[in-house]
């Protein structure tokens, strides 16, 4: 029993405590996880975000769901994602009952006018910063800029992109394979 | 019935919201106009998921769900958004041992990234169409100063967004 409560404990303070998305949650859950509490070794919890990064979902709660998965089997996988989940719905329902009395108001209509402009600086971050990282250049500049457009100004659904690029990226695996 | 509505969408969102939140953004934003959500709306999601704790993807979903059918919307638009990733990642996790050393997933992952890159821009257009930004100079002015202020001296998104809800108090 004590394990289930560090678990939950553990994922629904790195949870609580994160602000701005699952990438800034990794390396506290990988310290409390490998280190503090000592249940995976650095090795496997790397394992276990390769394969949690290449999964669809939220990154943070594949992770949640493997490592406890890998504890304590299917309960732990249960524990560990729900103590993920809880505090982020928590507050986004608390924010939305509030924010649905005030919304309305002259000064909040303002504040927003202001910060709809600065979201989309901050999404155009990770725009440049996964360019470089992953080294865009030639032909794969033409892909992102394709599916710019393709979605941004031909409006054509996301979930058809998505699904052309993985049979692209399944196709060119097979090509690679059977290449001479 | 709006539940299962709802219910449906979100899953589809789980299911192949691959690449991370930010990419995930352009389905999501896609989605929710179902819902009677506006594009001036869903950003205003965005900002306030972006000051509270959690990933993006389960603060816009829970906030999506509240606006489209209330607490109940809530529950059922997080639980649909997690529930078949997590059966595949429980399915995975007795699986990933003979996954992990196999490097056509990784080649398909990084085939992928351009991709990725081009889902986030694209959500980064449909913004500004939703608040015609090209109309509004004030509005391009925080838009530049945001992001010098965030790539160039790497302020905290969360003064960002603070210090831009301030201004617009200002200047509009």
């Amino acid at each position: 029993m004590k394990k289930y409560l560090d678990l939950f404990f553990v994922f629904a303070k790195v949870s609580f405590f994160t602000l701005g998305g699952g990438l800034a949650m990794l390396p506290l859950v990988e310290r409390e996880v490998t280190q503090k509490h000592g249940w995976l070794t650095r090795e496997e919890f790397l394992d276990i975000l390769g394969i949690s990064q290449s999964m669809p979902g939220i990154m943070i709660l594949n992770v949640a769901t493997t490592v406890g998965y890998k504890i304590l089997r299917i309960r732990g996988a249960v524990c560990a994602a729900l103590a993920t989940i809880l505090a982020p719905f928590v507050s986004i329902l608390t924010i939305a009952w509030f924010f649905a009395g005030i919304k309305d108001d002259p000064d909040v209509i303002k504040v927003f006018y202001g910060i709809r402009p600065a979201v989309m600086a901050l999404v155009l971050i990770p725009v440049i910063s996964l360019s470089r990282a992953a080294n865009i250049r030639g032909p794969a500049v033409f892909v992102s800029v394709a599916v710019t457009l393709a979605i941004g100004v031909l409006r054509i659904h996301p979930a058809y992109v998505i699904l052309a690029g993985i049979l692209a990226a399944v196709m060119r695996i097979f090509l690679q394979r059977n290449a001479p | 019935m709006i539940y299962w509505s709802l219910a449906l969408s979100f899953m589809k969102i789980g299911l192949l919201g691959f690449g991370g939140g930010y990419a995930m953004i352009a389905l999501i934003q896609r989605e929710v106009t179902r819902f009677g959500i506006s594009g001036f709306e869903f950003i205003d999601i965005l900002a306030l998921s972006q000051i509270t704790p959690g990933p993006i993807g389960i603060n816009t979903a829970t906030y999506a769900g509240y606006k489209a059918a209330g607490t109940l919307g809530a529950c059922v638009a997080t639980f649909s958004n997690v529930v078949p990733t997590f059966i595949l990642m429980v399915l995975f996790a007795g699986l990933y041992y003979s996954v992990r050393k196999n490097n056509a997933i990784e080649t398909a992952f990084k085939s992928l990234r351009p991709l990725f890159i081009g889902l986030i821009a694209s959500s980064i257009i449909v913004m500004a169409r939703d608040i015609r930004i090209w109309t509004d100079h004030k509005a391009m002015i925080i838009f530049a100063a945001s992001f010098l202020l965030l790539y160039r001296f790497r302020v905290d998104p969360v003064l960002v967004i603070i210090l831009a809800g301030t201004v617009g108090l200002v200047i509009y």
